[in-house]
């Protein structure tokens, strides 16, 4: 069989993915020589990064000169309970303010400080003001200056292209294998080398701030293909989303928030964080009121308010407080910046917010307080990748952003995603270039193969069974929020493994209607793949950690158990099968080691 | 519940092949623009209520090669894009990397034109760009009026010739439909006056280029 009846490209290089992470890595690889691709599955410049709002973090230490990469290194693996990869924690700090100032220099405008340079703000987890950002729309800057320097730059964007498969020729990545949503042909990309870079798995849960296109079609490529995810159960609830409407529930509030003044308070008025300080982080929080609002003018001399605490400590909180009979009328708590800042401050510092509840919920936030409850929002865990190359456990195969696993841990601080995305996506285009450029052997596509995968694909169109994939997807949004969402039980996650499994029978189903061009059915019942794969990944890690650590809280299991603070939780797809296993943290230097205990 | 809420319950309780672009349903990404009931606008950011009529027509954006029911082919906006050079080209030769300053007129002036998130809603509004397929169109020339506030952008000299071109700040005729419809409430045709105060001083000054070096010769 041969494969002149598909339309065919070949590159050194393909970046699946064109957020953050995949414009930074397609633009090194082609830096670098390497005939590059960026294939996306939104049209370009629509993918998440666009959304982030809060900053970029970055010890550049403009705000604080106090501030440095191990202080930096210190508060990302604190906020991440010490599950990181200590490595990746080193990297980041130390790459990240280059990383910032590089996209100025290709056009991205930042906030400034009076003295005209980089300005910083205060964000959750972090010791100094730390976040390099423009408003509240930092995201929109990096991802404009990302996509027109790559775009300047030559490299080949295929835009609304999903990929379904990579292939491999033995254990070698050799390329990937998709179809286009326009016209629903099948397209076959070769290549020595692809970077996953498709971000998260939001779209499994009900209430979510993710966009569509969060399907975890990355994660599943990759575990399909044979590599490891790890830390899947530390998946990351963001305490702050919106509440109402019903149709804007999950929507995001930024931490910029509270990081510019807002205060979270339960039904009766009370500032309710000051109760749930943990322990490891008491000596560095206010524990009164009037200290935490001296800390807003003075910060040198004060402690920090409890509510920029790590947002897995928020999240939990603001679930206890509802779930006690404190929250705000439907179902949240409230958040308050109208009575510490004026009109005028909050619009300049946070017009998104101000115009999404203005224009969504009616509440003008310069006057009344905001409704918000903990959202589905990161993967703190993904594919495990090596730190220094982004490869992952397949040869060609490298993977860098919110796919990827190890530098956050249990739990992400807020500003690390994007600079993660930077520094990483840096190192993976770097890696797979190089990678590509060693590579001198030849990489054949099996024709077979990808006949078995066109034709698996169009399945959906012969049957008869008459299941609808959007009744699917939302029964697996209901049993992934009600039985798997921030609190967990031994029981209920049992339940939900099964319910996933009923749900992917129900998907042999599937029944679609129409043709192949532009057909959303279609294309989301070849996403459902991805979504119970997924599923089931974050079920079954959460199943087996039996402590409380992070993002993963069990009910049954409330506390920390010293010996899982010594593991990290590994899926792996064996056969047709999903195994969940542990593994020992790579061992941190002692000189690493030292930062994390002293609390300076 | 907004215009969004309701093509996506269409789409899972009675029609699933409807074709609509969305990602973030918040106002963040541009890609649910249509028009309703006549006006370009964000599905996601428009309330049914707000709408007040009992029935509410959707169609694709004008002046887009139509794919399939919303779905429309935005390559005409990023081949506008280049039309008119809107690339940020850091100037080269300088020693450190210059920033802008935070309360600068130039800072100032970039702001209330930079947050475009390329939804096409002005290209869809824009008669002109009807009329013509070449003009570059309001968010090009938006984006390009940025650039040349940007002094640290060095691709001035090469934009200046598509920006005088036939097919760029002369098109426009001052309607603002680009304006009034924009999400983000810029306004392009400001833009537009902006550069094209601009250019009269670039032509002033290439003609006086021209002088001088004619005078050149003669000395």
């Amino acid at each position: 069989m041969a494969l002149d009846k598909y339309e065919v490209h070949e590159h050194d290089v393909i970046v699946i993915g064109a957020g953050g992470a995949g414009l930074r890595a397609a633009i090194e690889a082609s830096a670098q020589g390497a005939k590059t691709a960026l294939i996306c599955k939104s049209l370009l410049g629509k993918a998440h990064t666009v959304m982030a709002e809060g900053g970029i973090a970055a010890a550049l230490g403009n705000v604080w000169p106090e501030d440095n990469w191990k202080v930096h290194f210190r508060d990302t693996m604190r906020g991440g309970k010490l599950l990181n990869n200590w490595r990746m924690a080193q990297l980041h700090a130390q790459e990240a303010p280059d990383r910032v100032k590089e996209l100025e220099a290709w056009g991205a405008l930042f906030d400034r400080t009076p003295d005209g340079r980089i300005l910083q703000r205060d964000f959750g987890g972090h010791r100094y003001a730390r976040l390099a950002h423009v408003g509240d729309r930092t995201g929109l800057e990096m991802i404009r200056t990302l996509q027109q320097h790559a775009v300047h730059k030559g490299i080949d964007v295929f835009m609304e292209c999903t990929i379904t498969r990579l292939l491999k020729d033995g254990d070698r990545i050799a390329g990937a294998f998709g179809y286009w949503r326009e016209s629903g042909r099948f397209v076959i990309f070769k290549a020595k080398a692809v970077v996953l870079a498709t971000g998260g798995i939001g779209k499994i849960w009900k209430f979510t701030s993710n966009s569509w296109e969060y399907t975890g079609d990355g994660v599943t490529l990759a575990l399909d293909g044979g590599a490891h995810l790890i830390d899947m159960e530390c998946y990351q609830f963001h305490p702050t989303g919106m509440v109402w409407p019903p149709s804007v529930r999950g929507i995001l509030v930024t931490e910029g928030v509270r990081g510019d003044g807002g205060t979270l308070k339960n039904a009766l008025g009370e500032r309710f964080m000051f109760k749930y300080v943990p322990e490891f982080f008491r000596a560095e929080t206010a524990d009164t009121e009037e200290e935490a609002d001296r800390w807003y003018t003075d910060k040198k001399n004060n402690r920090r308010t409890p509510d920029l605490l790590p947002r897995d400590e928020v999240a939990r909180a603001i679930n206890t407080e509802v779930k006690a009979g404190r929250g705000s009328p439907h179902g949240g708590v409230f958040l308050d910046i109208a009575s510490r800042r004026d009109a005028k401050y909050i619009q300049r510092r946070l017009p998104s917010m101000y115009h999404q509840f203005k224009e969504l919920a009616d509440v003008d936030i310069t006057k009344e307080s905001m409704e918000v409850g903990p959202t589905a929002h990161y993967m703190n865990g993904g594919v495990r990748v090596d730190a220094d190359t982004a490869v992952t456990a397949v040869p060609g195969l490298f993977a860098a952003g919110e796919i990827a696993g190890g530098l956050h841990g249990a739990n992400r601080l807020g500003g690390n995603s994007l600079s993660d995305l930077l520094v990483f996506g840096r190192r993976a285009g770097l890696y797979a270039a190089e990678y590509a450029k060693n590579f001198k052997g030849t990489l054949t596509v099996d024709a077979g193969q990808v006949e078995a995968l066109a034709r698996a694909c169009l399945d959906p169109f012969e049957r008869t069974g008459g299941e609808n994939p959007y009744a699917i997807h939302q029964d697996l949004q209901e049993c992934m929020q009600s039985l798997v969402g921030i609190i967990r039980t031994e029981g209920e996650l049992k339940k939900a493994l099964e319910e996933v499994a009923t749900l992917r029978e129900r998907c042999r189903r599937i029944k679609i209607d129409g043709n192949r061009q532009y057909n959303p059915a279609w294309h989301l019942a070849l996403d459902l793949h991805s979504l119970l794969t997924v599923s089931h990944a974050v079920t079954l890690a959460a199943l087996e950690r039996m402590e409380s650590r992070g993002g993963h809280t069990r009910d049954d299991y409330p506390k920390t158990d010293p010996e899982l603070g010594k593991v990290n939780l590994v899926v792996r797809k064996v056969g047709t099968e999903l195994t969940v296993g542990r593994e020992p943290l790579l061992q941190m230097p002692p000189e690493l080691r030292q930062l994390l205990e002293g609390d300076k | 519940m907004t215009v969004l809420d309701a093509l996506v319950e269409i789409q899972r309780e009675q029609d699933p092949t409807l074709a609509f672009r969305y990602s973030c349903r918040v106002g963040m990404c541009g890609s649910c623009a249509v028009v309703i009931n006549g006006r370009e606008r964000w599905a996601c950011r428009t309330l049914l209520a707000s709408l007040k009529t009992e029935a509410v027509t959707v169609r694709p954006l004008y002046h887009f090669p139509l794919i399939r029911d919303l779905v429309v082919d935005m390559a005409p906006f990023a081949a506008k894009m280049k039309a008119a050079g809107a690339v940020f080209v850091a100037k080269e030769g300088e020693e450190a990397f210059a920033p802008i300053g935070r309360n600068v007129k130039e800072r100032r002036q970039i702001d209330g034109a930079i947050e475009c998130i390329g939804c096409g809603a002005c290209l869809s509004a824009c008669t002109m760009v009807g009329w013509n397929e070449q003009y570059a169109g309001p968010a090009a020339l938006n984006r390009a009026f940025t650039l040349m506030a940007d002094s640290r952008d060095g691709a001035g000299a090469e934009r200046w010739p598509l920006l005088l071109s036939e097919d760029a700040l002369v098109r426009c005729h001052g309607q603002a439909n680009c304006t009034e419809v924009c999400p983000m409430e810029l306004s392009p045709t400001d833009s537009i006056l902006k550069l094209r105060r601009k250019s009269i001083f670039q032509l002033v000054r290439s003609a006086h280029r021209l002088d001088t070096s004619g005078a050149t010769v003669v000395a």
